[in-house]
């Protein structure tokens, strides 16, 4: 630790999962924070600096959420640590606030309690204040603050209330230079936890009204949502919509984005004259890119749908009806969330497991993540359905493409269950710990909110498209373009180049399953990410003398059904993310997982498409 | 001769690209970083933690 950090007075935020915890360190810190890992441990660690109104400079820590400081999993540990001060490489906070949930204080008052008995100077932010009052809750905060025996204040965090207030009780609590040795606490016997309840209760009902009937939309809503059938029905209809909405809304916006970069095409085609610099601007950077950036749309609705419904507080509820299922087949209530992280990526979705606190159940969701389609699968599903499955509707309301699109979503669900219950069948056997979570209660979802969410993934998408994929081109231009054809050559120029050379050395091993070389050239670079397979695809066909900016088109004139249902079928387990190979080695600290995940996502990807290509074939496909 | 240089260089600086941030493993780059006298731009604290594994979905908030 620096010189300059020891000298700072260091505080900690401790509270429940999800009680604003972060949204308070953002409203105090601002931008002035960093986030690195605990060192062993792939435990976020997030820590920023600020000044208070009396010209302290404080050294915030944003601890990992929990319930108690009798830790159950990697990240309470640490939160346990560091208040003990504890952590070898973090110095032991001077002053601990305690975040709670104003809405629901009863979890947190068990904390405090626990907490208090460390001995350190502590403040109670009841943060979300504002719905508390909403929802008809009131909270005697002086008799709250004299029964518990420390300061309480009241915040918004999101909205930056109550911070002032915040800030004069760490100025007058923090003691004038670090001073903080070891936590005085110890794992409490089973009667002390029981008296602590009790202790929690008491207070609760001494400072705490609630209204007669809380919240009775909720009751109401949940009744149906949560209903054991009606609720699948339901969340199935919800997923399915969305579907349907990302294929038939996005298709102007897509459309614009192809006439746009046609447009660029030409432009460049004619600003240019004939050589390697335009042939580079035109095939590589226009049809490459240019065929992956058409999907942001798409992508755009899928998450905005995704993060409405989190706000509105319907993704719980989907976690708590999924329980039953996934809990079916072997997999924990807590994989939900891992595994619904994943349909943004596999590599966040892998790191979130470790909210698990078995570990036979979290390398069962680790093994079975990637097999959520992540949104770089979105690209290809839509290139390739778009192109051939028609564009037309079934019983006049649903879309063809929509329900291929659900179809791929479900074959991917499905067949993460089928392998978790192979897997805790033949490789981890014994029963999972039972699941218990807070369902919150519904609100009108924030238009801020859910649109900085699909702003980042716009982001997200549109840096991958400016980085990785724009590099991967560059690099798949040139090798499809050199050595160029020898004088006489009848083949197009791209069969004696490098790209070719490749391609047609792996077709062989790709044929069975259905596959040209120009497929096998575009899967390779396809390991660095998913999506680069379609850029590739469009630079190797361009630079073949394809149409450029109409790819879908030229490959439905050059492959047939089989071909592509098979490349469909082969991408929903092909194992093609060098990331999240990558994250399975660091995060079960083993090349052994990733080594036998590749293996058997390989197998399921060649099985899978060798079935569909020769079914579909024998069917005249 | 002028276009085949130009495109050359870019698909040097690509190449030199895609080596630096997705081959090279991170604490190589790492350590090449401190010996060349670079910002840590991937996470400030690399030395202490190891970053995000060099990983490159882009969700990793070490790499914002």
């Amino acid at each position: 630790m620096s010189e300059a950090l020891a000298q700072q007075l260091c505080i900690a935020l401790i509270g429940n999962p999800n009680c604003g915890k972060t949204a308070l360190f953002n409203a105090l810190t601002g931008s002035r924070q960093k986030v690195a890992n605990y060192p062993g441990v792939t435990v976020e660690r997030k820590e920023g600096i600020f000044e208070t109104p009396g010209g302290r400079r404080i050294h915030v820590l944003d601890l990992p959420g929990t319930y108690s400081l009798r830790a159950r999993s990697p990240d309470e540990a640490i939160t346990r640590d560091t208040v003990l001060g504890q952590l070898a490489t973090e110095a032991a906070p001077d002053l601990v606030v305690c975040v709670a949930d104003a809405t629901n204080l009863r979890l947190t008052l068990r904390l405090v309690l626990e907490l208090k008995k460390v001995g350190r100077p502590i403040v109670l932010a009841l943060n979300m204040f504002d719905i508390a009052e909403r929802r008809g809750i009131g909270i005697d905060m002086d008799a709250l603050s004299r029964d518990l025996g420390i300061p309480v204040v009241s915040t918004v965090a999101v909205r930056r209330n109550g911070i002032a207030a915040l800030l004069r009780q760490i100025d007058r609590l923090a003691p004038e230079s670090g001073s903080n040795g070891p936590g005085g606490w110890r794992e409490p016997s089973a009667e002390q936890v029981r008296s602590a309840h009790g202790d929690a209760q008491r207070i609760l009902d001494a400072c705490v009204t609630v209204p007669g009937h809380p919240d009775i939309w909720t009751r109401r809503l949940d009744r149906v949502v949560l209903h054991p059938v009606a609720g699948i029905l339901i969340l199935l209809a919800v997923l399915f919509l969305v579907f349907q909405a990302v294929f038939v809304w996005a298709a102007p916006a897509m459309e614009l984005i192809a006439t746009a970069f046609d447009a660029l095409a030409v432009a460049a085609q004619a600003w240019l004259p004939q050589g390697m610099l335009r042939s580079l601007l035109t095939d590589g950077f226009i049809s490459g890119v240019g065929s992956v950036l058409v999907f942001l749309p798409q992508i755009m609705i899928l998450f905005f749908f995704i993060n409405l419904m989190e706000d509105f507080g319907y993704m719980a509820r989907a976690a708590f009806l999924m329980d039953r299922v996934i809990g079916g087949v072997g997999l924990h209530g807590r994989a939900f969330i891992p595994l619904l992280s994943s349909f943004a990526c596999a590599v966040p979705g892998i790191m979130a497991t470790r909210v698990i606190n078995n570990r036979r159940d979290r390398l069962a969701t680790i093994m079975v993540a990637p097999l959520m389609t992540c949104s770089a699968r979105i690209p290809v599903y839509t290139l390739l359905i778009a192109a051939f499955v028609p564009h037309r509707s079934i019983a006049g309301f649903v879309n063809l493409q929509g329900l291929v699109m659900f179809g791929l979503y479900a074959a991917g669900i499905v067949s993460a269950f089928a392998v978790t219950f192979v897997f805790r069948k033949r490789v981890w056997r014994g029963a999972s710990e039972p699941f218990i979570m807070e369902l919150p209660a519904y609100k009108l979802p924030d238009p801020r909110n859910v649109l900085m969410g699909v702003l980042l993934r716009a982001r997200i998408f549109l840096r991958r498209a400016g980085t990785v994929i724009l590099a991967m081109m560059i690099l798949i231009w040139f090798l499809s373009t050199v050595p160029g054809a020898p004088p006489g050559a009848t083949d197009p120029a791209i069969n004696y180049s490098f790209a070719g050379m490749i391609g047609h050395a792996v077709q062989p091993v790709l044929a069975p399953i259905g596959f040209n070389w120009q497929i096998a050239i575009a899967l390779i670079p396809g390991m660095a990410a998913r999506e680069v397979a379609v850029a590739a695809l469009g630079t190797v066909y361009a630079v073949g003398g394809g149409e450029a900016g109409a790819l879908g088109n030229t490959l439905a004139a050059h492959w047939s059904l089989a071909t592509a249902l098979a490349l469909l079928a082969w991408y929903v387990f092909a194992p093609q993310c060098a990331a999240t190979l990558g994250v399975v080695r660091r995060e079960t600290n083993s090349w052994r997982w990733p080594a036998i995940m590749f293996v058997y996502m390989m197998v399921l990807a060649y099985t899978a498409a060798f079935i569909v290509y020769n079914v579909t074939t024998a069917l005249g496909g | 001769m002028i276009q085949a240089l130009v495109t050359y260089l870019i698909v040097a600086l690509a190449a030199a690209w895609i080596f630096w941030s997705m081959i090279l493993p991170v604490r190589l780059r790492a350590a090449l970083r401190r010996r060349l006298g670079l910002r840590m731009v991937v996470c400030g604290m690399l030395d202490r933690a190891g970053g995000c594994g060099g990983c490159d979905c882009q969700d990793c908030p070490l790499r914002r």
